[in-house]
Parts: structure tokens; sequence; C-alpha cells
């Protein structure tokens, strides 16, 4: 176990504990708190992969934007200690079990298949870009092994803009549909909540 | 608090440092860097009130040590033998952590800044303790970091003057942190890089023949927006408005003694600076010597001496003008702090990004 492994599976236990406390919390600016302080763990993840340009990100637009908008909001409206309430709505547990256990399978296969296999080498700025683009931060973290075998340049800026923005095999199309998708939800948002004003 | 800072310093190396011993010198360095800007934030005070004084035609501080000058240093002392008091009415937890999450992104993004070189044709030879390719977005993601502090010491502080001035610090650095980074983009543009030693690297020689090649010629818009933006960012006045005194008594540090209230001091003075030093590494050439000087000396010790001292004389200017418009300019109203920052520097720093991209694609 050299010093890689040791910084991943203190990192990954400290982001699974920070995220179990997220959802199980019943202070809302705990819950926010402790959701941001997950975000460093992570950030130290892909540090560990090399990909410098990914950490700085993941605190810069997590941390940095979204959640401080987060805080911002439950403080303003400061709610009291939430209540224990009955879910009126039908009880999902049952399926969202098997769906994240489906999750989980789906995930191990990925990074077994794919990230922990000789190919890897060879292709190295593609998993850099997945990692950006589906945000499956955690998920998308393997086992540091692989770190070793690249070398430390895929995870720079111009590596990801290549990955992402290529003209011949990049996801500019994609990319750009995420956008405008975004854009119609946050219209979408402003306007259901007009209505209610 | 050291022990953030060089966990935090650590947590950054694992890809950049090889070596056997990378870890003690970067520990070193880190505790090195620590005390410069430690002290750094002390003389700030200091010469803050000075100049204060002199503005307002005062003495200032004149009796500890020559002219004052180790005024700073019986402050910390005061500071650190008060009674630390926790009202009763807080919550603990956040109102201890606030102070420390306030404290240390100021600390942190000064181990990026590349403050001098021993040879100004390779980037690579910049002192920094980390030089990463990142480095400017690291020290953004940082700086947007430090709002939680405000934030979540306010609002522990379960005061309505905290709250309010937690909150309104939350709203000003969001308003303020959008036009910052579109400005620089269009610096992005211009430099191509996200590296801070190649943006100073890029910065030597002359710009149309006369002008130093300094960023704030290329991009004067994007300084300007930046520049305000870095007030904003720093809570200086005229953008002091999470803590002004007359509306808030003091705002989210009301309830805060001793040491904690001197790590919010001390935090937003470190911040305070790593500010002023970004602001010369992107826009004012950083170590770049103007007009070629460099050309006449020998890489080296040389070249090391007169960059460093490039580095710090440009630091203390620019310091210096921050102080200046502490004691000159009067505060922002609320509603004209949000304007000025969503209907004028959100779309001068779109105007600026288009007319950038005109220009640099043509």
């Amino acid at each position: 176990m050299d010093f890689l492994d040791v910084l991943f599976l203190g990192c990954a236990a400290l982001a699974v504990v920070l995220a179990v406390l997220t959802v199980s919390v019943r202070n809302a600016v705990t819950a926010a708190f402790t959701l941001v302080a997950m975000f460093f763990p992570v950030a130290a993840i892909f540090l560990a992969l090399s990909a410098t340009f990914l950490a700085v990100i993941q605190v810069l637009v997590y941390a940095g934007a979204i959640m401080v908008l987060f805080t911002f909001v439950i403080m303003m409206i400061n709610p009291r200690r939430e209540e224990a309430v009955e879910p009126k709505e039908p009880d999902f547990r049952l399926a969202a079990a098997v769906f994240a256990a489906l999750f989980f399978l789906a995930t191990t296969h990925a990074v077994t298949t794919y990230a922990l296999s000789d190919d890897y080498e060879t292709a190295a700025p593609a998993p850099a870009g997945e990692a950006g683009a589906s945000g499956g931060a955690k998920a998308a973290a393997p086992a540091p092994a692989p770190a070793a075998k690249v070398d430390g340049k895929w995870g720079g800026p111009k590596e990801i803009g290549e990955a992402l923005f290529n003209r011949d095999q990049g996801f500019t199309f994609q990319f750009e549909a995420v956008s405008v998708l975004i854009l119609v939800a946050a219209v979408g948002a402003v306007v259901l909540a007009k209505r209610r004003l | 608090m050291i022990m953030a800072c060089a966990g935090a310093l650590l947590l950054r190396l694992p890809g950049t440092g090889e070596g056997s011993l990378w870890w003690a010198w970067t520990l070193l360095w880190a505790f090195a860097l620590f005390n410069v800007l430690m002290v750094t934030a002390g003389l700030l005070v200091y010469a803050e009130r000075k100049v204060c004084a002199r503005i307002q035609n005062r003495i200032g501080p004149n009796r500890v040590g020559p002219a004052g000058i180790l005024q700073w240093i019986a402050d910390a002392v005061k500071l650190f033998l008060k009674e630390d008091i926790v009202p009763d009415h807080v919550n603990r937890f956040f109102y201890i952590v606030g102070p420390f999450m306030a404290f240390f992104p100021g600390m942190v993004v000064f181990g990026v800044m590349p403050f001098g070189t021993a040879n100004t044709a390779d980037p690579g030879a910049a002192f920094a303790l980390a030089s990463l390719d990142v480095g400017l977005v690291f020290v953004v993601a940082l700086t947007s970091i430090a709002v939680y502090g405000v934030a979540y010491g306010g609002w522990a502080s379960n005061n309505k003057f905290s709250l309010l001035g937690g909150l309104r610090s939350s709203a000003q650095l969001i308003s303020y942190e959008i036009p910052m980074g579109l400005a620089l983009i269009s610096l992005i543009m211009s430099a191509g890089s996200l590296s801070l030693p190649e943006i100073v690297t890029q910065q030597q020689g002359t710009f149309l023949g006369f002008l130093p090649n300094w960023y704030c010629f290329h991009q004067p818009v994007a300084f300007l927006i930046f520049w305000v933006c870095a007030f904003a960012e720093g809570n200086r006045l005229p953008f002091d408005l999470p803590e002004a005194e007359p509306e808030l008594v003091g705002g989210y540090h009301t309830e805060y003694s001793s040491m904690k209230f001197g790590m919010f001091f001390l935090g937003e003075y470190a911040a305070l600076a790593s500010m002023a030093a970004f602001v010369v590494t992107l826009f004012l050439g950083g170590w770049a010597l103007p007009y070629g000087v460099e050309a006449m000396l020998t890489p080296g010790w040389q070249t090391a001496a007169a960059t460093v001292g490039c580095f710090l004389v440009k630091w203390a200017l620019l310091l210096f003008v921050y102080l200046w418009v502490r004691w000159t300019l009067p505060r922002f109203r609320y509603d004209q702090l949000m304007r000025l920052g969503w209907k004028g520097l959100l779309p001068l720093a779109l105007a600026n990004i288009f007319v950038t991209g005109v220009l640099a694609v043509r």
C-alpha cells in the first residue's frame, strides 16, 4: 500500500461518511455544510489521479458556486429543525434500493472492465472527458492504481478541452444540448415560481 | 491553523512533487510562506492605521517601537491574551469552524503565486510553492470558498446583525464572482494558459513600443472589472457592506472575541494580500521586469533577486492603493452595489469577452 492508496482510501471513506451525513442530519444548514465538505475529499481523489483541472473545477463549481447559493437560500429561509413526517407518497424505498444496487453493479462493471484493463493506458484522455461530462464524481473515481500508469498531463485543461470539444470526435453538440437543457430548466423554474408569487 | 494550511498544501502536491524529500521541502516552504503572509498581514494592519491617520490628518500609532512599527505585534499579543468568550446562544460547532473557514483560503491561495524566478525565459523555474498548470482556476476556486466562513460565522452567532452581515456577504460575493470570472475569461483568451508562471513569463518585453507588456494594457477593461470585483471579494470599502459598522455593529463578527475575531481579521488582511498578489501576477506583470532589464542580468541569483524585488515593489504599491481607496471613498448603498454588479460590470464583462473573441480569432 503506497501513499496514493492511503490517500484514496482515506478520502473515499471521508467522502462516504460526509455524504451519508448529508442525507441523514435533520438540520438543513448542517446538511449543506457536510455536502460542501464532501467535495474536498472527492477533489483530492481527482488530484491523486493527476486530474488537477477536474479537482479544481469540482471545488470551484460545486463548493464555490452551487452550494454557496444553496447555503444562502437555506440561511435566508432559516427552516426550523425538521420534524420526522410520514411521507404521503407511496414508499419507494424498495425500488430505490433495487436501482441503487443496479447502478452499483453497472459502475463496478465499468470500472473493472475499462479503467483497470490495460487498454486504459492507450485511451488515457477519454475517461477524463467522461468523468467531467457525467459528473458522477464518486462513481467515476476508480482505485488509484491506473494513476501510476498514465503521465501527469492527461488531466490538464488542454487535454480535457480536446476530449470535449475536438471537432471530429468531441462532444461539442452534446455539450451545447446540455447547456440548452439547463437553460430550459432555469426558465421553467422561474415560470413555476412566479405563478405562485 | 498551521495544520489546516499544511494539510491543504500537502493535498495539492502528490501529483507534482517527485524526489524523496519533496514532502519535507513542501512543509518547510509552506511554513515559511505562512509566516511571510502572517507578517505581511500584521504590517498591513499597521500600514492601514498609518495611512488612514495621514489621510485624516492624524498621527496614528506611534507608541510601541520606533514610529509605532511594533504596534501590530502588541495587537496580536492582546488578541491572544483576551478572554475567549463563546456566547450561550450560538451554534457551537459552526461558531468555532467559521473563523477557520474564513482564514484558510487566503493563506492557501498564496501557495501558487509565482513571486520570482531564477531564469526569466523558463516558466518552470518560477519560485512558487506549487506550479499548478491550473493555478489561475485554483485561486478563483479557493477565493470563492472564503464566503462560507463569513456566512456560517454570521449564521451560527444567532444574532440579527451577524446574520444580516453573513447574508449580505454571500449575496455580494455571488454577485461579484460572476463578472470576476468573466473578466478572467477574456484574460485567459489573451494568454492562452491557466498557469500563473506561464502568464507572467508572457508579460515580459514591451507593448506598442513604450508600455511594459503587461496584461493591464492588453486587457484594460478586464483589468478594471477584475480589480473592482477583487475589492468586493475582499469586503473592502467601498464594498464593506458585510461589516458596515454604522448599520450592523460590525456584521458577521459581532459576537466574536479574542483570537476567533483575530482570525476573521487576519484572514481578511491575508486574503487582501493574496488578492493583491494575484492582481499583480495576472495584470501587472508579476515578477516580469519592464523594458528588458532582465537581459542585463545573469540568470541565477541576480535574476532571482531582481524579480523577487520587482514583485515585492509592485505588490506593496498595489496594497497601498487598496488602503488609499479605503480611506477615500464612501460606502455603497446596497441597491447601488447590486446595480453596479449585475447591470454594470456583468454586461461590460460579457461585451469584453465578445470583443476579445472577435479580435483574437480574426
